[in-house]
């Protein structure tokens, strides 16, 4: 049922120029992020998450939301002009896009890409808007104890799903709850697990945690990577140089129809991977691509075709939307995006779960209305400048990583106007290097860390309805009971059929893909 | 891509980093098994430190699994590669942000000895001055060249950061440019 009044709110909210004007921002931002190597749309996030509790919810929305969006499409812009994938999900397109660049077609290849992409993303925003709310209902009937259930099998399934290791990805989860537990409890606001340094009582703050892990991890790894790979100085006079100089043959409207068929693949894929959490974007346009090249052998998809760059970029965008399905539905975010999304919500006072329908109608409408228009956003932005990004691409990580580094420091402190915050996320920072280091996904980590609290608050509030019998509170209903025994079931099977190697197999193909792309290049 | 080499040393493979973590987290199982709040039970008969001694228990398996699992001989290409100096190049460049944000924060972690030393050091405090000392030094050990871009870049990019939060809201600390331009936001 559609709340009318909600609704118009929410046109009224986000349809004023200052809205807009924050969801051109974050799409021109994400296009950036995505198109230099080096930079994902989870660091860019990650950037711009302090500078959001300023904002009012629908322009932090646009900004989040366009910022991802632009990431995701913005990684196959490098990945067709030079062969290095701006971001992994765009490992995929190399295979195709930087052929046809090779053979002068470049110009047909970003095209492609742009269209694919949006509108991928933009059908599956629909298929988004349209489940979301269903499964909401569906969850609004839970009681404490199935909602913990539910957050233990989410946390089971991203482990198992993230990163090459099931044990590893637990690991992650684990130390997210651990992290989470620090701090006052939820319930009672007893202070414990603070060390003795009274500037833990309040607990650790998310945006110095996310700020650490995702941004500082990622730019003292490059440091290091610096230091390993012999450099080359970088001279940035030539960077600039052949800005608007890409020329070549278009694509035309019957090309772009040709396409249907993979970017039906991709829509479909992607929409599937989207929802399930731990995937994520990478998986569904690996799976796009492979699909696709095995339903049209007869396209010879593979050596240098727009229908490879079509199945691979519908197969990655098409996961932007569905990937807040069960943050919206559940309240549990699916990937380390949706975390973020739901931590901004959070920080607009809004809980992301399934009474958020209920309780911020409005908000909720804002964000289906703004999935959308990022959509018209990222076509305008994507299609004008694609071929000044394409020079993005060269800017050497030398320039990058102090600006980052930077933007990382005054991100911590903005949040909260706390010094010791700055101190939290330079120990994440390292906390982030050893994670990629020694390839302990961080997803896992973020995402337990949002939910420890819902989870401690569920089970205390099930531990009081049934007057402190835990048997009673952990099998309270026959989905409860249901919910354990998958739970068993999932780790039972992650441990014996090593489900999470066989992702990462996909992973490595990603790394195979820009590997062997980078080997062309080279000769 | 996970290998197997037999050429890297032990402590790098699966085994030997999860043996050390096995180590830090038996100490920290003692430090919170040592701890009273762990034990306190709250009025709902809940004990504080469930999910603590939770999560510090699946972390200790889970290293465990590490340790003794299929994949332990294995190490990633990333752990294959680094050498100790590099842990200490990371940790260099977290301390050199921090001195970064003492100075253009004039933040002292209520330390008097960090007070005293901050006092002697002048333009402590000017968001935009130390900036654009740490981007361009930044940049300039990076590898940029000629200094005179990374100088440029700098001074650029600092300048469109400041301009940048203070059309969001957000307060950055006093800055001599910034008085001069009548736009400091502290």
């Amino acid at each position: 049922m559609i709340n009318m009044d909600a609704l118009y709110d929410a046109i009224a909210l986000v349809f004023t120029w200052h809205t807009l004007m924050w969801i051109a921002i974050g799409v021109t931002i994400g296009v950036g992020v995505g198109a230099m190597p080096g930079l994902t749309a989870t660091t860019g996030i990650a950037l711009m998450l302090p500078l959001t509790f300023t904002m009012d919810q629908a322009a932090a929305l646009g900004l989040l939301i366009g910022l991802y969006k632009g990431a995701i499409y913005g990684g196959s812009i490098s990945a067709i002009s030079f062969a290095t994938p701006g971001t992994s999900e765009a490992a995929a397109t190399v295979f195709d896009g930087h052929k046809l660049m090779l053979r002068g077609k470049g110009k047909k290849a970003l095209l492609i890409a742009l269209y694919a992409s949006v509108t991928a993303d933009f059908l599956s925003d629909v298929i988004t808007i349209l489940i979301a709310p269903m499964l909401a209902l569906v969850a609004l009937k839970f009681g404490p104890s199935e909602r913990f259930w539910l957050m233990v099998l989410a946390v089971c399934l991203l482990g198992a799903l993230s990163g090459s290791h099931f044990a590893k990805g637990m690991l992650s989860a684990a130390m997210g709850l651990f992290i989470g537990t620090i701090g006052a409890d939820p319930v009672s606001s007893v202070p414990r697990n603070t060390f003795d340094l009274w500037w833990l009582g309040e607990g650790i703050h998310l945006i110095p945690l996310v700020v650490g892990i995702f941004a500082m991890g990622a730019m003292l790894e490059k440091i290091v990577e610096m230091s390993t790979v012999k450099q080359k100085v970088q001279r940035l006079g030539g960077t600039v140089k052949g800005l608007f100089s890409m020329g070549g043959e278009g694509l035309s409207f019957k090309e772009y129809l040709s396409c249907w068929k993979e970017i039906s693949i991709g829509l479909g894929v992607g929409t599937f991977v989207g929802m399930l959490p731990g995937l994520g974007s990478t998986v569904g346009a690996f799976l796009s691509y492979g699909i696709a090249k095995q339903a049209s052998p007869e396209k010879k998809i593979g050596t240098g075709k727009i229908e490879g760059v079509a199945a691979a970029e519908a197969g990655n965008n098409a996961t932007v939307g569905p990937t807040l399905v069960p943050l919206l539905a559940f309240g549990i975010p699916g990937s380390a995006v949706a975390a973020l999304i739901g931590a901004a919500l959070m920080l607009q006072g809004a809980t992301p779960g399934p009474r958020m329908f209920e309780l911020y109608p409005t908000i909720i409408y804002s964000l289906f209305l703004i999935l959308i228009l990022g959509n018209f956003f990222n076509l305008g932005i994507g299609r004008i400048f694609a071929f000044v990004y394409a020079k993005l691409g060269e800017l050497p990580p030398q320039v990058l990583v102090p600006i980052v580094m930077g933007m990382a420091v005054i991100g911590a402190y903005s949040y909260a106007n706390n010094e010791w915050d700055v101190l939290v996320m330079l120990v994440f920072g390292i906390v982030g290097l050893f994670m990629r280091t020694f390839r302990i996904p961080e997803a896992p980590l973020i995402i337990t860390f949002l939910l420890a609290p819902q989870a401690e608050e569920n089970l205390r509030r099930g531990l009081l309805i049934n007057e402190g019998d835990w048997v009673a509170t952990l099998m309270s209903s026959p989905l409860a009971i249901g919910l354990a025994i998958a739970v068993v079931a999932l780790t039972y099977i992650s441990t014996r059929m090593r489900i999470s190697e066989r992702m990462s197999e996909i992973a490595d193909d990603a790394e195979a893909a820009e590997a062997e792309a980078k080997a062309n290049k080279a000769s | 891509m996970a290998s197997s080499d037999r050429s890297v040393g032990w402590l790098r493979t699966n085994q030997g980093v999860a043996a050390c973590l096995v180590v830090a987290m038996l100490g920290l199982l003692g430090y919170l098994l040592s701890q009273d709040w762990v034990y306190q039970q709250q009025r709902d008969g809940f004990r504080l430190g469930f999910f603590t001694m939770v999560s510090a228990l699946v972390m200790l398996v889970c290293v465990g699994f590490t340790l003794i699992g299929k994949q332990k001989d294995q190490t990633t290409p990333e752990m294959a590669r680094m050498r100790g100096k590099d842990w200490l190049r990371g940790i260099a460049a977290l301390l050199i942000m921090l001195v970064y944000y003492v100075l253009a924060w004039d933040a002292h972690f209520s330390q008097d000895w960090v007070r005293a030393i901050l006092n002697v050091i002048p333009f402590t405090g000017d968001f935009l001055i130390w900036t654009v000392v740490f981007l361009t030094m930044g940049m300039a050990v990076l590898g940029v060249r000629p200094i005179t871009s990374a100088i440029t870049a700098g001074v650029i990019v600092s300048f469109v950061i400041f301009g940048l939060f203070l059309l969001i809201g957000i307060d950055l600390p006093q800055s001599v440019i910034g008085q001069l331009l009548g736009t400091s936001a502290v």
